[in-house]
Order: structure tokens, then sequence, then C-alpha cells
């Protein structure tokens, strides 16, 4: 209990913390304000709860990095099969209707964090580059006597097929980047596609980069949330798009009850038939019943200065995409 | 059917099945029976075991594809360098995670380097592993602090 009180606490620190630095960006306050190490990260962890959970476990915020990353270096080659099996094939509507509500446009830059095996990013690509096909199409349709030649031409002079849009896949294991890359070239995405190993909590990019950020299945096993939200804001453009999918809480009690079910007694079960891994397994289905339900979640977003904060619940409740704009 | 298997043996996919390490993972009652028929019998065997949707003409398609994917791959790890390259694109976005500010990319050791600090971050398979942990403190910075205790 006290555990939840201590990180209630905490949770409330930083949010407080989280307003002032928000209010303190101003363009003129920038150049001043300390980054890295004596920013708001070193005052933040003076007091700090330095617990937190893994799965069930009660583990210290340094312990549950390492956990979570052996979690998944372990998961990682039979990591599709396994999401396949466990989903019954569901979590691909899961991601394809993340895609349609992201709705990119040739351009776009997308950010998909903890995407080692690049789900999302060939989604995205084969999405933008029908986006490009199809403009074309229109284009040349409404270009009227138009000689074959031309249309001929058009259609060679295809310098770009994504028109300009790029996805950069970050993720701090660096056997999920492995297999994406291995998937990438296997299905034949080659340009359009950058994969960098970096931390959710301290992004490697630069301000105002991307117009869209997006993590899926990710964000429960970051140990700070608070600050990969932060790092979202930071990242994106004014006006772009944070998009999370996430396994959340169930809002119908009989669904609960066979969903439960069939998370601690099935599942693990099949990480084990499957990958040989039953521990990871009963982590990954652990931490889903720890991560904060879609109210506390938007509560979360919005508190990183995320505005328009909405979510949608798929599957009664079993997934949500939560969704917020940096305006 | 056997025309199937005689091309498996044409294209020695029996020797790469047997060679994987640990075998292929079919049921143990498949496994004796695995070992008196040919190998590529074997390979269709337990592929079907395993997936029942596939057909074994798409099994046939897909060994005969890695077997010969594997081997250009092969010759690019010999030669090193071209799958791996890194993308100068990414310098555009790329910042260190620490102090956010841009980076140089060194071809030489192939890494990333950020002057200021003195950091560089290496690039593994093409990957920039812009972990802190993993950054290695530059000449010039041990240079500094040398001459910095020196005085």
């Amino acid at each position: 209990m006290a555990t939840h009180r201590s990180c209630a606490l905490w949770s409330c620190c930083g949010r407080r913390w989280s307003r002032v630095m928000r209010c303190c960006r101003l363009p003129g306050f920038r150049s001043s304000w300390p980054r890295g190490p004596l920013g708001a990260r070193h005052l933040s962890q003076e007091k700090q709860a330095t617990e937190t959970h893994f799965g069930f476990e009660t583990v210290s915020d340094k312990e549950k990095g390492g956990k979570v990353y052996h979690v998944f270096e372990s998961v990682a080659k039979k990591y599709d099969v396994m999401n396949d099996m466990m989903s019954l094939g569901i979590h691909r509507i899961w991601k394809d209707l993340l895609l349609w509500k992201m709705h990119p446009f040739p351009g776009t830059q997308l950010l998909d964090v903890a995407g080692g095996t690049g789900d999302i990013a060939f989604r995205f690509l084969n999405y933008v580059r029908a986006q490009h096909k199809r403009k074309q199409k229109k284009q040349l349709r409404a270009q009227q006597n138009v000689s074959w030649e031309e249309i001929a031409k058009k259609y060679h002079n295809e310098e770009d097929p994504l028109g300009g849009s790029r996805v950069v896949v970050c993720d701090i294991n660096k056997e999920m980047l492995k297999i994406g890359k291995q998937k990438a070239r296997a299905q034949g995405h080659k340009a359009g596609l950058a994969w960098v190993l970096g931390d959710a909590e301290e992004l490697p990019f630069d301000d105002d980069k991307f117009d869209v950020y997006s993590i899926a299945f990710g964000i429960r096993n970051v140990t700070h949330i608070d600050q990969a939200l932060q790092e979202a804001h930071r990242v994106l453009k004014p006006g772009g798009r944070f998009l999370c999918l996430e396994f959340s809480q169930v809002n119908n009690p009989l669904i609960s009850r066979l969903y439960d079910l069939y998370s601690f007694q099935v599942i693990p079960v099949l990480g084990e038939v499957i990958a040989g891994d039953w521990k990871s397994y009963q982590y990954l289905v652990e931490s889903i019943r720890q991560f904060p339900s879609q109210e506390e979640f938007k509560e979360m977003i919005e508190d990183a200065g995320f505005e328009k904060v909405t979510y949608e619940s798929l599957t009664s409740g079993i997934v949500a995409i939560h969704s917020g704009f940096k305006l | 059917m056997h025309e199937d298997l005689r091309r498996f043996k044409k294209y020695s996919l029996a020797r790469d099945w047997r060679s994987r390490p640990g075998g292929p993972k079919a049921p143990c009652g498949a496994v004796a029976a695995c070992r008196t028929l040919p190998s590529g019998a074997c390979c269709w065997l337990a592929s079907a075991l395993r997936g029942p949707r596939v057909p074994p003409f798409a099994v046939a398609r897909r060994c005969l594809h890695a077997s010969g994917s594997r081997r250009p791959a092969d010759k690019s790890e010999r030669t090193g360098d071209p799958p791996r390259a890194f993308d100068l694109a990414l310098l555009e976005f790329l910042v260190c995670p620490l102090s956010k500010m841009p980076l140089r990319y060194e071809a030489s050791t192939n890494e990333l380097i950020n002057e200021e600090l003195g950091i560089a971050y290496p690039i593994i398979d093409g990957i920039p592993n812009m972990l802190p942990q993993a950054a290695r403190m530059t000449h010039q910075n041990k240079k500094k602090k040398w001459s910095s205790t020196r005085s």
C-alpha cells in the first residue's frame, strides 16, 4: 500500500513540475534553461520513490530497465509469432486501426518509438505509398487532353514513391531492431526507413522534428512514462500528433473475467510451448494489469503538455488508442 | 510430389536443414520417421506439422528463396559494407541525447561524435547506438581533462 501512496505522491509531484516546465518554455528562456543532467530530471530525481513495478513484483527504478531489456531480448525472435498466437491475429487489426486513425499523407515524418520489429513502420510505408499512387492517378485524371507520352513520362519519373515521407524506428533493444531490419529486407522496404537504438526517456532527436509520434504496445514497459511523454512532446512539431496504442482496462465485467482467465492461464503456457519462456510472458501479462486506465493515462498525456487528448477503446477496452496534439 | 523431392535434393536443402543447430522442431514421433525418410521429405514434413495452412509448394518456393538469399547475405557479411552503411540523411534528425547538440559522423571509426562533450556513439550494423551508456570518451576529451588536472 505504501508503495501505491508514494507512487501517487510521486506522480503528483511529477505533474506539478511538468506544468511549471511548460510555463517556462518561452522562446527567450530556452537558451538559458539548463538541459540534460542539470535539468528537470536532476531536480525531480531528488524526490524519487526509487521503486516501481515489474509485473506484480516491486523493483527499483534502475533494475526495471535491465529486466525489461532481458525480457525483450529473449522474446525477440518469436515476437511476431507469439503476437499472432496470443491475440489470435487481432493485433493486426488494432495496428491497422492505428494507421487509419493516423491517416498519414505523403510527406509525413513519423517517429515510431518502441517499434522494434517494425509493424507500424511497414504499415505506414505501405499506406503512404498507396496514398501517393492514388494522388497521382487523380492528378492524371484531372488533366485533360494529355498525350500518352506525357502520361508514360509521369510514371517513369517516379523519384520518390513515398512523396517525401520518412519513418524513424527507435527502440532500446538491439535484438528487436535486428529482427525489424531483417523483416524490412524480406518485405522489400528500402527507402524512407531508418533504425536508431535509443531510449524513449532520452530521445536522441532534436526539438520540433516529427509530424507524428507513435508508440504501439511499448509505453507500459518504459520505467518513467511521464518522461517518455515529455520527450514525445519535445520532438513533435507544433501541430504534431501523439498516438499511443496500448493495452488498457476492460469495461465489461464478463469479458474482463474471460480476459483474465485467458491472460493468466493460457498466455504463459503458450509462451512456454512456443517461445520456451514462461517468465517473459508472465511479465507481459502482469504489466498490462499495472498500466493505468484510459482516463488516468489521458490525464498523464495532458500533463505532458498535449491538448485535445482523446482515447478510443477497442475490443471492449482490451486495447485503447490515445491521441493528443502539440499545439 | 517426387519431382519436388528431387528438386530439394538438387538445391541441397538437406545440407542447410541438417546443419541448423538443434534441428527442426518437430514432435518426437515424427523424428524417427524423419531419420528414415529422405531429407527433402523431412523438411516438408516438419513444415507441414508446423503450419498446416501453408501448401507444400509454397514452402518449397520459400525454401528455395531462403537458400538463394542466404548466399548473397553471406557474401555481404564477408565484404562488410553495403547493407550496414549508415544513412547520412539521419544526421538531420539525430542529436546527442544528453546535450541535444548536433553530431558529426566520423567515417574512419564509424561513430557519431559530439565535439562539445567529447563523446562518441558507435554505429553497429548501420544502426546508431544512441544510448549514453554505450558512448565512449574521445581522445580530445581525455586530453582536456588531463591538461585541466595538471594545471
